[in-house]
């Protein structure tokens, strides 16, 4: 894909949100959970790898705190990748009912 | 109670099947070598196991996992146990396809050296074996074993790259 700003995936997307408070990894698996209702469960490993690759584009930094007990919030960049992933969900949303209520078989 | 068990899998994910059919039984997994498995009697169907290639990982990772209720239990030749209480919840390591498929990548990785590693040495001692010396008809031997450590590498190459290719399908048409 050429976009400028590539579709983030569900998970990141959810782990960037989960993120504007400071969390740890535990803390981030039971908020997307517990936002999606369910639907959305983070294996521990695919947080991990995100967690890394999110650190090194400066998405997210990690607060002090040992180990077990690190925690890691969004930064400024992150918030900015956040903004325009709304962006882009509200234009698919918006055309999504746009397009679906013209069709006109719902009335 | 204990209970050991000899058992060699070639495919690591029939080996975790086998592991998970035994703690639905009440045997819990303890400690692994190579075929060598030691379990302990408890509840039947406490835990859920998974095995995890764990070739480039250190303690961080580790002590990650244990922070989200993951056990570790054991780790042997790069690959490791864990488990999870059932009643915590499912238990996957990786939940969409782009980092399954990472996973999988770095199976293949290692499956690929060892397999070149088997070829050239297969090579070497089957050079020495047809050679002149009185003592080289164990390197013809040797040599037979690194072919056949080389074509069951090729079938679990194979059967990687499958699951690879599959996940890599539904990514063009769907997101995890």
């Amino acid at each position: 894909m050429t976009q400028e700003h590539p579709p983030l995936t569900e998970g990141v997307y959810y782990i960037l949100l989960a993120l504007f408070d400071a969390r740890h990894g535990y803390g981030i698996m039971q908020l997307v959970e517990e936002m999606s209702n369910g639907r959305v469960r983070l294996g521990a490993g695919t947080i991990y790898g995100a967690i890394k690759t999110l650190l090194e584009r400066g998405w997210i930094e990690a607060l002090g705190g040992d180990g077990r007990k690190k925690e890691y919030i969004i930064t400024d960049s992150g918030k900015k990748v956040i903004e325009y992933e709304i962006l882009r969900l509200r234009e698919l949303f918006d055309n999504g009912i746009r397009i679906t209520k013209d069709d006109g078989t719902n009335g | 109670m204990k209970k050991r068990v000899y058992r060699f899998f070639l495919d690591y994910e029939q080996e975790e099947a086998w592991v998970n059919n035994m703690a639905e039984q009440g045997w819990h997994l303890k400690r692994t070598m190579l075929g060598y498995f030691i379990f302990e009697k408890g509840e039947p169907g406490q835990y859920i196991y998974r095995n995890e290639l764990v070739k480039n990982k250190n303690q961080d990772y580790f002590e990650f996992l244990e922070t989200m209720d993951i056990e570790f239990i054991s780790k042997f030749g790069g690959w490791a146990y864990y488990r999870k209480q059932k009643s915590k919840g499912p238990f996957e390591l990786f939940s969409d396809s782009s980092s399954k498929i990472q996973y999988l990548k770095s199976i293949s990785r290692l499956f690929i050296s060892i397999t070149f590693l088997n070829l050239l040495f297969g090579f070497i001692n089957l050079n020495i074996g047809l050679g002149e010396s009185t003592e080289s008809f164990l390197n013809t031997g040797i040599s037979l074993l690194n072919f056949v450590v080389v074509m069951i590498m090729c079938i679990q190459i194979y059967k990687v790259e499958r699951r690879k290719i599959g996940l890599q399908r539904e990514l063009h048409i769907f997101e995890g």
